[in-house]
């Protein structure tokens, strides 16, 4: 049952990333509401159930992306690395440990998205990159993390942070 | 003591019709106005001061009935303007549909040389670093990757990626675009290039050509990604650098891609593939 709940928070995040959150473009940064969600997700999720949802994340943004197909597969498998790191750090704050995820999360994507996307000939100025693209992501995401964190637990029924 | 005469009924008589023919005449003449609104006005504010009591308790009896009524008319009535509202919403959002299409209509007409196929822009890449849309006609569709999209101003991209059902399109403010084009009246070709910022710039521009800010930019039609002569923008500013090998110029698009709900692909325009002619360096 939560599977299949999870399942639902996957598909209404991608419709919300690709609809919804270019709406939000402020400077040339968007919410990440795909990360947001995968988050919110993980705050509930421990052991394989959570490394196959992080792959099925980095998988379909690999895919509908226009990044090479590897980039987000390996940026979101980076992140479950970073996430298991921090998680076994702050595990008694669930909420504190949702904002440090946001803020590793998306620095970490991001940051891996634009050395990936230079190192194969895209011109991306690191001043514009860092300014236009990052830095507004990231306050859109801190913005957005507990929204999305309340409407994912909504979705999928669970305590979320107290279970942690 | 002398007795007074009584007094002639006639003259009595006379004397009230004198009377009355006085007071007429004063009434005629607008004597008698200042008197008659001076007595009369207590009058009128006592009358609308019971009127109004009088109404007030005649509405307090009667308005259940009345109230009911009401209600149920009112009930009807937002009803009905629900309804007409969802019915205007549901045609401005048709008149906004048909004046894209018919946009796209002129768009074609104005290139009869191109088959097209009308797509709708249903995503945009998750990747801020990426400008690309996702539309909803794929290869199931004839869509292949190589075919250029516009919109019913000009250039927008060409398409990247496709499954039976989407195709990914690149655009062309995407940091990784090139597109060879052509300014005119200059006449000068350029490669049109994105950016980060979505800006887009004229490069490999000879630093003796004249371009000008106004002039337009269309595709060339070089390197056989785009099909030649469509709009892609116009100059708006141009710079040369004193140690630079070319100069530059920006280029403002004429598509609005903030704002990109509809697209026209071009079916019959396949891209060539010119990368086996390029020479490539041989070792020694």
């Amino acid at each position: 049952m939560v599977t299949w709940r999870i399942f639902l928070v996957w598909v209404l995040a991608w419709w919300a990333q690709l609809l919804l959150a270019p709406l939000l473009q402020w400077l040339e940064g968007f919410p990440d509401l795909l990360l947001l969600a995968w988050l919110s997700v993980a705050l509930v999720l421990r052991g394989r159930a959570f490394w196959v949802w992080t792959l099925i994340w980095g998988f379909s943004l690999g895919w509908i992306s226009g990044l090479p197909d590897w980039v987000p597969l390996m940026g979101y498998l980076m992140l479950g690395l970073a996430w298991w790191w921090v998680r076994r750090r702050l595990w008694e704050r669930p909420y504190l440990l949702l904002f440090a995820g946001t803020l590793i999360g998306t620095m970490t994507l991001r940051l891996w998205e634009y050395s990936i996307l230079s190192l194969l000939g895209t011109p991306l100025p690191w001043r514009a990159g860092i300014s236009q693209v990052i830095m507004p992501s990231l306050l859109w995401n801190l913005l957005l993390a507990l929204p999305v964190y309340t409407v994912v637990t909504t979705v999928t029924g669970r305590p979320g942070g107290e279970e942690i | 003591m002398e007795r007074l005469r009584p007094i002639p009924p006639w003259l009595s008589w006379a004397a009230l019709v004198l009377m009355g023919l006085g007071i007429v005449l004063l009434a005629l003449t607008g004597y008698l106005r200042p008197l008659l609104r001076l007595s009369t006005q207590p009058i009128i504010e006592i009358q609308t001061w019971a009127a109004r009591y009088v109404y007030t308790v005649r509405d307090y009896v009667s308005a259940p009935r009345d109230m009911e009524a009401l209600r149920r008319r009112n009930q009807e009535l937002e009803a009905e303007v629900a309804r007409l509202r969802a019915q205007v919403a549901q045609l401005q959002q048709q008149v906004a549909q048909l004046e894209v299409v018919a946009a796209l209509l002129d768009f074609a007409r104005e290139y009869p040389e191109h088959e097209y196929m009308v797509a709708l822009v249903i995503g945009r890449d998750p990747s801020p670093f990426l400008h690309y849309v996702i539309i909803n006609v794929g290869s199931d569709d004839g869509v292949r990757p190589g075919m250029p999209v516009v919109a019913a101003q000009g250039l927008v991209g060409q398409v990247e990626a496709v499954i039976p059902t989407a195709a990914r399109v690149r655009l062309i403010t995407d940091p990784g675009s090139r597109v060879n084009v052509r300014t005119t009246p200059s006449n000068v070709d350029a490669v049109l290039a994105g950016s980060i910022t979505g800006d887009l710039s004229l490069t490999l521009v000879p630093l003796e050509a004249k371009i000008q800010p106004g002039d337009l930019v269309v595709t060339s039609g070089l390197g056989g990604q785009y099909p030649p002569n469509i709009l892609v923008g116009q100059v708006i500013s141009t710079r040369k650098l004193g140690f630079a090998l070319f100069q530059e110029a920006t280029v403002q698009p004429v598509v609005d891609f903030a704002h990109l709900d509809a697209v026209l692909v071009v079916t019959n325009f396949r891209a060539v593939d010119i990368s086996p002619l390029i020479p490539t360096p041989v070792a020694p």
